[in-house]
């Protein structure tokens, strides 16, 4: 990715704030929620039941970028064996996600955050998700670095961006929304697998979503 | 004041020196005796940003420390 230097990055993520701030009253009925986050949100519980057809254990999740809580919600509503904590650097997006999971009667726990500077232990989390929110960040291998520090042995990344590397993708991503959100970076899926790599996941692995709003799913594990 | 749940808790730590926290009515105290630093609880939820922490001096941090150890 491009260098950043420390005073446009600050701008960068205010701008972000600002935006998502305004936003956490009307998220989820807007149509990006329909196209896009709908879509991530069912991939990501698809893999959630994956790890855990695999692992069989109680298992604790961390979502970066939660928003409005639809994931903390959904997993603290599911069968599994399961502790969520959401995170977002909006707090307005964290008060409507405590309002919705409290609402339906969910035990799901919310905290203000950086995704650049975790507020969470090592080795916290059996699974990290971030979802339609990593092009948002200005040092983005740092952020990989950070997730990984947070996850226990056997514990699984999933990330979910704007796949851009077909041409739909391109349009939709680098050509339209760049120009909606400004300085916003979606990274090619050979540079989000070198974050990986370099953060040291293994058996690391993508699929992609929809052909509209195409979304780049990558998997990593902590061995 | 409600109380954050106890396992949330000890999975959170200050977001700058990555120390682990005590709970003292609406704020997160470091527990680190060198940086100190102490997060808001709004509206029950932690607001754990860099920018919005404010450094305890070394006295009422000590004080507020051993009341909470003792508590």
């Amino acid at each position: 990715m491009p260098q950043v230097t420390s005073s446009s990055s600050v701008e960068i993520k205010n701008r972000a704030k600002r935006q998502f701030e305004s936003w956490a009253d009307s998220y989820d009925r807007s149509l990006l929620n329909h196209f896009m986050f709908r879509p991530a949100c069912m991939a990501l519980m698809e893999e959630i039941a994956r790890w855990y057809d695999e692992q069989r254990r109680p298992f604790c999740v961390l979502d970066i970028g939660c928003g409005t809580g639809t994931l903390a919600c959904r997993l603290a509503g599911s069968p599994w064996p399961v502790s969520v904590v959401g995170m977002d650097y909006a707090e307005g997006m964290c008060q409507a996600a405590s309002a919705k999971a409290a609402h339906a009667g969910h035990q799901a726990h919310f905290a203000t955050g950086d995704s650049e500077h975790l507020p969470f232990a090592d080795a916290s989390f059996d699974i990290v998700t971030c979802s339609n929110s990593f092009h948002h960040y200005p040092h983005q291998q740092a952020v990989v670095h950070a997730m990984r520090r947070t996850l226990r042995p056997g514990g699984r990344m999933i990330l979910i961006d704007g796949f851009r590397d077909n041409i739909v993708g391109w349009i939709t991503f680098d050509v339209i929304i760049s120009r909606v959100e400004g300085k916003v970076y979606h990274a090619p899926w050979t540079v989000v697998r070198d974050y990986f790599q370099a953060a040291g996941f293994t058996a690391i692995h993508r699929r992609k979503l929809n052909f509209w709003f195409p979304l780049l799913v990558t998997i990593g594990d902590v061995e | 004041m409600a109380e954050l749940d106890k396992e949330f808790l000890t999975t959170l730590v200050c977001p700058e020196f990555h120390a682990p926290l005590v709970q003292v009515g609406e704020w997160l105290y470091s527990t680190d005796p060198a940086t100190r630093r102490r997060y808001p609880i709004r509206d029950g939820i932690p607001v754990m940003l860099i920018d919005e922490a404010e450094t305890v001096d070394q006295e009422d941090w000590n004080r507020i420390l051993s009341e909470a150890k003792r508590a």
